[in-house]
């Protein structure tokens, strides 16, 4: 109870700016709960539990929320979802992703401290940077999926998920023990 | 190296690499590519992540401003950060610490935490690119000091965040510094005149004759008088004979103010909050030392406390009365030990006006202020337990009934005392700001004359 009220006066005596990430938080969450019911997902219970983890992500973006949120929309996603493609894929991933970074940019600096324009910016410039790649993935999975990728099967999804794996091992490699 | 002193993966980062790596083989085994696409922000995050994580740890200090400001007054808390390579953001925060208010940067509401302790805005966060000082980026809190003493400033705990917030340095902790606050002085105002003047300059109006600004009479012209003394009306009045005007001499006096910090009753709530009865007597001593210095006399402080006996010589001007302020700055309560009467030296000639501020509770203040009256010193002891919005004194804020009466027998006891000490020749005065004193020094300037030759 003593935390769940400081969480609220956390909330309360946080800065304007504080407050608009943490909103864009919200944000980011509905449109996820949105695409996954146009992408004919879930049902109420599901949707106003998506709702009800990004309020929760908005009181306690430090805790355990924003995980329980990812883990809850990919499985949900997963799990009643018929499609393997939808074009409500992309706003769902945006979604996804507008969620996990204002969470991170929240849970990175005092909830009191204004933060400035320059660090807003930036961040904004980063995630239009990964969501234009997140258009690539979707237009490439989305062609690959209407055209049955000319019988590939799961082939370029092994390919994807190697070339990412062996980009990690080099990276942690070139790392080395310094990282440690 | 201190627990924090490392840059470390942050929830974010954790977030995002057991999404990704649990959801891309079930993707695979489940033949769910959508699930690949939904992640795939996720993945591209963490990539960027793992490829910009800081290696260098930031070096850092921590400074003020100001060493010294009046209490009210506003100081700067400077937190020094290294912006090292990959640093994307960097924060600093203070400790919360008594009568350390943060200043804010935007309007806000007043939010208290579950402990009903007001959150103050003493944090701030900055772009870890941006113009650097020496090589360090300077993240600056707003701190307004409420109550005078040495108030402690931090710790304050800095931080930083590469890009995407998956890695994290701190916080950790730098080592809180002391600011002094001076006290700021009530407004106080004395039309009296000091009842002993014994210098030789001054603002003080002499009982004898000699250089000085105050009319004293007409007499005849004496050689050796100056021809700009000459009164030319009375002179031309009469042929044969000037008259010329005298005056009496000016004079300056010797104001000993001691200050009973034996004892803090009541709870200070800062400049522009309640007051403690310690408060109104630094306030106040404060303020009779600066209005006696103002009019060029000699000022001396001797703090009577069993922690922080401090004393101030005699000395005038401006800066004696910086010293003045710094050393009630330094005064911490403690009661001592009871004093010897025969050991009471206070450094107090004859001629000297004793000032003592007291909440009157300590028997050692009213043993000292009793022995130099005896010793037929003019003393005037200010009395800090009154509260001067009401006239009377402070009521005890205990909620125990028992405490209650008990205080009650105390001020009963208290009265006793005042009455025995004023039975002993010391005028007790209630603190009530400009004025307070000016009924009192008349009243010891009548009795200085009665008993010496004009």
């Amino acid at each position: 109870m003593r935390e769940l009220l400081d969480l609220w006066a956390d909330l309360r005596s946080a800065s304007r700016t504080h407050l608009l990430v943490r909103g864009v938080a919200l944000g980011g969450s509905l449109l996820f709960a949105l695409s996954y019911a146009l992408a004919g997902g879930g049902n109420l219970i599901a949707w106003l539990g998506l709702v009800v983890l990004g309020l929760l992500v908005v009181v306690q973006p430090h805790t355990l929320a924003p995980g329980l949120f990812l883990g809850y929309a990919v499985a949900s996603w997963w799990a009643t979802v018929p499609s393997t493609w939808h074009w409500a894929l992309l706003p769902a991933a945006l979604g996804l992703l507008v969620l996990h970074t204002a969470a991170a940019l929240c849970a990175s600096v005092p909830a009191q401290a204004p933060i400035p324009r320059t660090v807003l910016r930036r961040w904004l410039d980063r995630v239009a940077v990964v969501a234009a790649g997140t258009v690539v993935v979707w237009g490439l999975s989305g062609l690959l999926t209407l055209r049955r990728a000319a019988g590939l099967g799961a082939v370029p999804g092994i390919v994807g998920l190697l070339v990412l794996a062996v980009a990690l091992v080099i990276l942690l490699r070139r790392r080395g023990p310094s990282a440690a | 190296m201190a627990r924090g002193d490392a840059w470390r993966p942050a929830p974010a980062l954790v977030r995002v690499v057991t999404v990704v790596l649990v959801t891309a083989p079930v993707a695979l085994l489940w033949r769910r590519p959508d699930l690949l696409v939904l992640v795939s922000p996720l993945a591209m995050v963490m990539a960027w992540s793992l490829a910009t994580r800081p290696d260098r740890l930031p070096a850092r200090r921590f400074a003020l401003s100001h060493a010294q400001v009046r209490e009210g007054e506003q100081a700067l808390a400077v937190a020094d950060v290294e912006p090292v390579e990959h640093a994307d953001v960097l924060a600093a925060a203070l400790s919360p610490a008594p009568f350390v208010e943060g200043v804010p940067l935007e309007r806000r509401t007043v939010v208290e935490d579950a402990d009903g302790i007001e959150i103050q805005p003493t944090s701030v966060v900055v772009d870890a690119r941006g113009r650097l000082d020496d090589g360090l980026r300077r993240l600056v809190v707003g701190v307004r000091v409420t109550r005078w003493g040495v108030r402690r400033v931090g710790p304050v705990q800095v931080g930083a965040v590469s890009p995407w917030g998956s890695f994290r340095w701190g916080p950790t902790a730098i080592e809180p510094l002391g600011l002094r606050a001076i006290p700021e002085p009530v407004a106080f105002d004395s039309s009296a005149p000091a009842p002993h003047p014994r210098g030789l300059v001054g603002m003080h109006r002499s009982a004898r004759p000699g250089q000085g600004s105050e009319f004293a009479t007409l007499r005849p012209f004496q050689v050796g008088d100056r021809l700009r003394h000459i009164h030319w009306p009375r002179s031309t009045r009469r042929k044969g004979e000037l008259f010329v005007t005298s005056s009496y001499a000016d004079e300056d006096t010797h104001v000993a103010v001691l200050l009973d910090a034996h004892y803090d009753l009541g709870r200070s709530g800062g400049v522009g909050g309640r007051a403690s009865s310690l408060d109104r007597s630094v306030r106040a001593a404060a303020a009779v030392a600066e209005h006696f210095l103002h009019q060029g006399d000699r000022v001396s402080l001797r703090v009577l406390s069993g922690r922080t006996p401090l004393t101030v010589p005699v000395g005038t001007g401006r800066r004696h009365g910086v010293r003045v302020l710094d050393t009630l700055s330094r005064v911490v309560p403690a009661a001592a030990e009871r004093t010897d009467p025969a050991r009471v030296h206070l450094g107090v000639s004859a001629g000297t006006l004793v000032v003592m501020i007291s909440a009157l509770v300590s028997p050692d203040a009213l043993t000292q202020a009793a022995m130099l009256a005896r010793r037929g010193l003019p003393v005037v002891v200010i009395d800090a337990l009154v509260e001067p919005s009401r006239g009377e004194v402070v009521e005890s804020a205990e909620k125990d009934p028992l405490a209650r009466t008990a205080w009650r027998i105390r001020m009963l006891e208290r009265d006793r005392e005042v009455r025995a000490i004023r039975a002993e020749g010391v005028a007790v005065v209630p603190w009530l700001g400009a004025g307070s004193l000016d009924v009192v020094l008349r009243e010891l300037g009548r009795r200085g004359r009665v008993g010496r030759p004009a």
